[in-house]
């Protein structure tokens, strides 16, 4: 802190120990266990939700990065995969919700600085930490809430208000999505792993979609995947993802 | 630099939390200091987490919302602990003006962006004589948060509680419970 | 058995000895970025690059930056001039932060503190810094860094297999390369590079170099007050304060005679940023560094001798610390500070809650009193009604 030109501008000043990124971070590092694709839904306890026919569902951007592994196992994010990634998404999401008879909505987020864009981006904030709240509380071992035990009443509230005002729309749908692929040297360190009986660990595909009711702001359903198998940068790789994510959906 | 000494902490945090235990609505031991009689349940976290000193409680969540009770804060403690960070330190001479700095202070150190206090007034802490103020600041990530602090410096020591939790939603969820805890502090010594 | 934390300790400790040990960048030197330049695609640059984008986009609504229009085309006025080709490749955000210090995102994001701001005495010094973080960015010192970490991290697999050969592994992934990559500063040659090649741009843009080294002799003065403890990190990796100002000494030294032509810019820089001085000293008291901040008025204050908020910064920081002598030194400050036609009520609250300490009951009464009436409609009435009851 003394000198200038010492920190990386990606981390600006103060920083929070309650910062959501890092977070995840964590939470995947704790997370982390053998197997293939798995999800896990929650489904509120407030009353369940009623869906018409046709539901209409805001889509939020979906939040992608797609890694690569270096030798030691840390994640680089890969620019290129990652717009491959997103080119596929919009295709799979038509395609896994169309079969649904949804209509969606894209969100068209405000621009520049004024009031307008900082109040809509404290929505996107609130629910970054209500998301990583469902994550952690519900999915790490060890962190449940004794009082939500056989709960799931996690709400946004009336702080989705300006987003009902401005679109016409049943539900908002928010998505998280990670994948990440080794490198080479990864490889090499595996193939080392795995003869020493130590268990090799590659790439992981980790995602969440949260679906929040327009009404109430609740979260009404909430769905975390984990996949030691998957590929979000083929088109194919991104539909199975998408699936195994939306599914379930009670849409 | 900072950053690793985070890290560090929160991985820590994960892996050494066993379990997080329920409070129940009856009344509720705070050290030796204070007990507490809330009227519906909350989670009691692990005292380790968040580097915070104080018994802390949540509903949904630290991210979200939450109670801080700190007891029999003596001359030179801080209200936070972190390791490679120095923390401001309370002085036992220390008026209701001066513990709401403090605490603004500790806040900043801690991460909160902003922190704002302000209608600082008399109240009562149990049957002492204490004090009262609010306070607004965001978390690193820009999430405007709220929250509300009753404290009094008794024998040369602070006890302090705050109810602070994000300012859209959250905050007036829980603001009238947690006021209704403020009510029922009782002083162990006394 | 091994927990997460024992790994993480010992990850710690392979990184102090991968730090200085022999592993060198894999990947490749870099070059300088050419202005107007965005990287392909395919590169880890791209990567890099998308990361910090996402992270200036949060810091857009993060209620950090400060968008006071005439101040933002002030700054982005002077790094335009010191960026030369480079200006549009360039954006500049004021951050609301105490603490001497600026950044350079690899893509272009500056960040200037405003503790900075507060702490320069005008354009010349400011350009200095602002030159630095722009060589930073023209030499792709934060590419060169990420590359760095990565074949330095790389040579932890070897750390990784050698646990799994006791046993002893949990292999995960724990960390992104962006945190480690927060965690390292730009390295020593980095820095000295950046100083180097900032220097000469601050000079063809026409600015005062004698100027530039001053900055650093601010920067050792307030190191030197500091209340945090010395402390040389295993991983520090800058050049030494002294060693830096000492080399631009010796570069204003080098140029021989200088016009009297060059920007000093002092009067410029005053009209644009005294008028955020009150709030900016109000953020550097909440920090709570005392020593370093009292270094800092003090050096301040032999420019303004009578700048009332920078008294009244003083009395507070001196209030606060409350040492020996602290407290009388605190009320001349105070009382110089009520000297200034709009001091604010507050001058007297503090007053106040310094002469009750000291035992001067009959004075803190007064002091609360002529807070009250100067501030009719203050928030904390109550509680100051309640102070004077009890100092009677």
């Amino acid at each position: 802190m003394t000198t200038f030109g010492i920190r990386a501008a990606g981390s600006g000043g103060a920083s929070s120990v309650f910062s959501i990124g890092r977070l995840f971070a964590v939470l995947m590092a704790a997370l982390f266990i053998s197997g293939c694709a798995q999800t896990r839904s929650q489904l509120t306890t407030e009353g369940a939700p009623v869906v018409g026919s046709a539901p209409k569902v805001l889509m939020m951007k979906a939040d992608v990065e797609i890694s690569v592994l270096t030798a030691a196992g840390l994640e680089e994010p890969n620019a290129e995969w990652t717009e491959q990634a997103k080119s596929h998404l919009d295709g799979s999401l038509s395609e896994v919700l169309g079969g649904k008879s949804v209509t969606m909505i894209p969100y068209e987020p405000v621009g520049g600085v004024g009031p307008e864009s900082l109040n809509e981006a404290q929505i996107l904030k609130l629910h970054e930490a209500v998301g990583a709240s469902v994550l952690l509380h519900k999915y790490v071992p060890g962190l449940a809430l004794p009082t939500k035990q056989n709960r799931f009443d996690w709400t946004m509230g009336e702080a989705i208000a300006p987003l009902r005002a401005k679109y016409d729309a049943d539900y908002v749908m928010f998505l998280f999505l990670r994948d990440s692929f080794s490198s080479a040297g990864r490889v090499a360190a595996n193939v080392v792993f795995v003869l020493l009986g130590a268990g090799a660990h590659g790439g992981q595909q980790v995602g969440y979609a949260s679906l929040v009711d327009m009404k109430t702001g609740n979260v009404v359903w909430f769905n975390f995947l984990h996949s030691t198998t998957g590929d979000l940068r083929k088109e194919e790789g991104s539909r199975l993802a998408i699936r195994n994510l939306l599914d379930e959906a009670p849409l | 630099m900072k950053r690793l000494f985070i890290l560090i902490p929160l991985l820590m945090f994960v892996a050494s939390c066993t379990h997080i235990k329920m409070i129940d609505p009856k009344p509720q031991e705070i050290g030796k200091a204070y007990q507490v009689n809330p009227t519906k349940q909350w989670n009691g976290l692990n005292k380790s987490s968040f580097q915070t000193v104080a018994e802390q409680w949540t509903k949904d969540g630290p991210l979200l919302n939450g109670m801080n009770f700190w007891h029999d804060i003596s001359k030179d403690d801080a209200l936070y602990e972190e390791r490679g960070v120095e923390y401001p330190k309370f002085r036992e001479d220390m008026r209701a003006t001066e513990v709401m700095e403090f605490f603004v202070s500790s806040g900043t150190k801690s991460g909160a962006v902003n922190i704002e206090a302000s209608n600082l007034r008399p109240a009562k802490f149990g049957n002492a004589e204490g004090f009262r103020f609010e306070y607004t600041y965001a978390t690193g990530d820009g999430l405007k948060m709220r929250g509300m602090v009753l404290a009094a410096v008794i024998d040369q020591k602070l006890q302090m509680i705050s109810y602070w939790a994000t300012d859209a939603h959250y905050y007036e969820k829980n603001a009238k419970e947690a006021e209704k805890i403020f009510e029922t502090i009782e002083l162990t010594s006394s | 058995m091994f927990s997460v934390r024992h790994y993480v300790l010992l990850m710690a400790v392979a990184f102090g000895l991968s730090a200085c040990g022999t592993t060198k960048g894999s990947t490749g030197p870099v070059t300088p970025i050419a202005p107007g330049e965005r990287p392909e695609l395919h590169t880890d640059e791209a990567g890099l690059w998308m990361q910090v984008e996402q992270a200036e986009a949060e810091l857009k609504t993060s209620g950090r930056v400060v968008y006071d229009p005439e101040l933002n085309k002030y700054v982005g006025e002077m790094v335009c001039r010191l960026a030369a080709e480079y200006c549009q490749d360039v954006r500049v955000y004021v951050v609301n932060a105490a603490g001497f210090n600026a950044s350079m995102s690899p893509n272009g994001a500056m960040h200037v503190w405003t503790g900075l701001l507060l702490r320069v005495e005008n354009e010349a010094q400011l350009a200095n810094v602002l030159a630095h973080e722009l060589a930073h960015y023209r030499q792709r010192h934060s590419l060169q860094r990420w590359r760095d970490i990565r074949a330095k991290t790389d040579g932890l697999v070897f750390f990784q297999i050698a646990t799994a050969m006791v046993g002893a592994a949990p292999i995960g992934a724990l960390a992104s390369l962006a945190a480690l990559d927060s965690i390292y500063g730009f390295s020593r040659d980095q820095e000295r590079e950046a100083d180097d090649l900032g220097f000469d741009s601050l000079t063809a843009a026409g600015y005062d170099p004698r100027e530039a080294p001053r900055v650093w002799e601010f920067m050792i003065e307030e190191k030197e007050a500091s209340d945090a403890p010395k402390r040389t990190f295993f991983f520090s990796t800058h050049p030494q304060s002294e060693e830096r100002q000492e080399t631009l000494a010796k570069k204003v030294d080098e140029l021989g005679d200088l016009t009297d032509s060059l920007i000093l810019g002092e009067e410029r820089f005053r009209a644009q940023t005294l008028r955020f001085r009150s709030a900016w000293l109000a953020q550097e008291i909440k920090v709570g560094d005392f020593g370093r901040g009292i270094a800092m008025v003090e050096r301040l204050l032999k420019r303004d001798p009578d700048a009332g908020e920078l008294h009244f910064a003083k009395g507070e920081l001196l209030r606060r610390r409350g040492g020996d002598g602290d407290y009388d030194d605190a009320v001349s400050a105070y009382e110089q500070a009520m000297k200034a036609i709009d001091y604010p009520a507050s001058v007297h609250r503090s007053l106040a809650l310094v002469q009750w300490s000291q035992g001067k009951d009959a004075q803190a009464a007064a002091a609360f009193h002529d807070y009250l009436e100067k501030k009719p409609d203050a928030d904390d009435r109550l509680i100051i009604e309640s102070y004077i009851s009890q100092l009677k």
